[in-house]
């Protein structure tokens, strides 16, 4: 028979691990993203959409499971981060899977070929990929280091996301109506990808909390 | 600078050949609740103890260091003991109220002292009664047996005894592990209440007690202090590994 806390340190690690699976979820939904943007597939948008279902139920399964180990265990200390921790990180990345849900609703519902604006999504898209990766990794080797140089990158990403604002502005000053309304539209849809980037530096600043009990302003 | 009641200096504390306390180094804050946490055995009832010389009882028991109770050392030869326990006062674990009265019960430390006026007899045991939350529960028994009462009312009773004396510091020693959910809530609240007037010092093996209701936690392992810090760091972001993971349920 399991002592108490060898059950409880596995309620722990179950709770871990759904985050991990969370994140898994929420990176697949992007490299999907980057899939329709490379093959025009809208097959795969509605995939990205339905596996959002997956990913929000991951999330309220990751709280009631949080909730009830604070209800049974009243836990302290670096359990009692943990539990928090992974409530927070896994309402950061059920708002990333949102935005990879609104771009692949904008591509379901588009007239326009994309053409101009496939090109920044694959850009940014594959740059977040690489942070929530990143992070992912953070938060499974509890390593501070790598979470703050996750950080950095979403620094780089906002940069990227400018000079594709000025592109996206400029084609709209200067090409024909259709053209410009699908740089219009592309400015709203590159922005979801810039605040995903934003949440995943909300997760850097918990895996530092996690750590060592420390709140730090990241972004 | 915090304003101290008790300022405890290279503390040890032996047995005879066994040292219960080593090294021992903490200031009690004044109107504040400080809670005593460790395994059994670790010393904390013992440090409790030493704080009003009930220690003195066992005759095998003697310590080098020194306790500063407002600035004078309790240990010195000569210290009023008397009235440093009517300063210090003390609560125990099991409720131990006198077979005898509930007014007598509270009325019995202010009669030692000389005190015969029945006046001012029943103004103490009323505002005493009162400041322990009993007095509305037992205000038309009062002259009942205090053994009929349930254990809960019994403690509440043994803290009214103690607030009898007008101290400055009560004591507790695991003063809610004999008591049900709903009479510690009330212990506990009043506790609360308490630390207005009072400085408290309590042992308890209650690691949510000790977070629910302390300002101050120290932790003992083995003796020795490992850890002392404001209750919400301890219990949130422990310094020490050991007090981490000793809170956690890792060991002990």
């Amino acid at each position: 028979m399991l002592s108490n806390r060898k059950r409880f340190v596995n309620e722990l690690e179950d709770l871990n691990n759904k985050v991990l699976d969370m994140g898994s979820e929420v990176i697949e939904s992007f490299n999907n993203l980057i899939k329709v943007c490379e093959t025009g597939d809208l097959e795969i948008a509605k995939e990205i959409i339905e596996n959002d279902k997956m990913i929000n139920e991951i999330e309220v399964s990751i709280n009631v499971d949080g909730y009830l180990i604070i209800a049974r265990q009243c836990p302290v200390a670096s359990d009692l981060r943990r539990i928090i921790t992974a409530l927070k990180i896994s309402n950061d990345l059920e708002r990333i899977a949102d935005y990879a849900v609104n771009i692949a609703k904008y591509f379901l519902k588009t007239k326009h070929d994309n053409s101009i604006v496939v090109e920044s999504i694959i850009f940014l898209g594959k740059h977040l990929i690489k942070m929530l990766e990143g992070i992912m990794e953070a938060f499974d080797k509890e390593d501070i280091e790598l979470a703050l140089l996750i950080n950095e990158q979403d620094e780089v990403l906002d940069d990227v996301y400018k000079e594709e604002v000025k592109k996206l502005i400029n084609i709209g000053k200067t090409s024909t109506d259709e053209e410009s309304e699908e740089a219009i539209r592309g400015l709203l849809v590159i922005k979801q990808i810039e605040r995903a980037g934003d949440h995943v530096t909300n997760v850097a600043e918990n895996i530092i909390y996690l750590v060592n009990g420390k709140r730090v302003e990241l972004n | 600078m915090i304003n101290k009641v008790f300022e405890i200096n290279n503390l040890d504390l032996f047995y005879g050949d066994f040292q219960a306390l080593k090294g021992i180094n903490i200031d009690i804050e004044n109107n504040k609740v400080t809670a005593l946490i460790g395994p059994s055995g670790c010393g904390k009832s013992t440090f409790l103890r030493s704080l009003n010389r009930m220690n003195d009882l066992i005759d095998i028991c003697h310590i080098t260091g020194n306790i500063e109770f407002e600035e004078m050392d309790i240990y010195e030869s000569g210290y009023d003991v008397i009235n440093l326990r009517t300063k210090v006062g003390m609560v125990f674990q099991k409720p131990n109220p006198f077979p005898m009265s509930i007014y007598d019960n509270v009325a019995y430390g202010p009669r030692c002292q000389g005190i015969k006026d029945k006046k001012v007899l029943n103004k103490i045991v009323e505002s005493s009664l009162k400041s322990a939350a009993i007095y509305e529960e037992v205000k038309d028994r009062i002259k009942d047996n205090a053994l009929s009462l349930s254990g809960g009312q019994q403690q509440r009773l043994c803290i009214a005894r103690a607030i009898a004396m007008k101290p400055e510091v009560i004591l507790m020693d695991e003063p809610t592990s004999a008591l049900d959910p709903i009479a510690t809530l009330k212990i506990e609240e009043l506790i609360n209440d308490l630390k207005d007037e009072y400085t408290i010092v309590i042992v308890t093996h209650n690691m949510q007690q000790a977070a629910r209701i302390s300002d101050y936690t120290a932790f003992f392992l083995m003796g020795e202090l490992i850890e002392m810090g404001e209750t919400n760091k301890i219990f949130t972001q422990p310094t020490h590994q050991k007090t981490e993971d000793y809170i956690t349920g890792r060991f002990g």
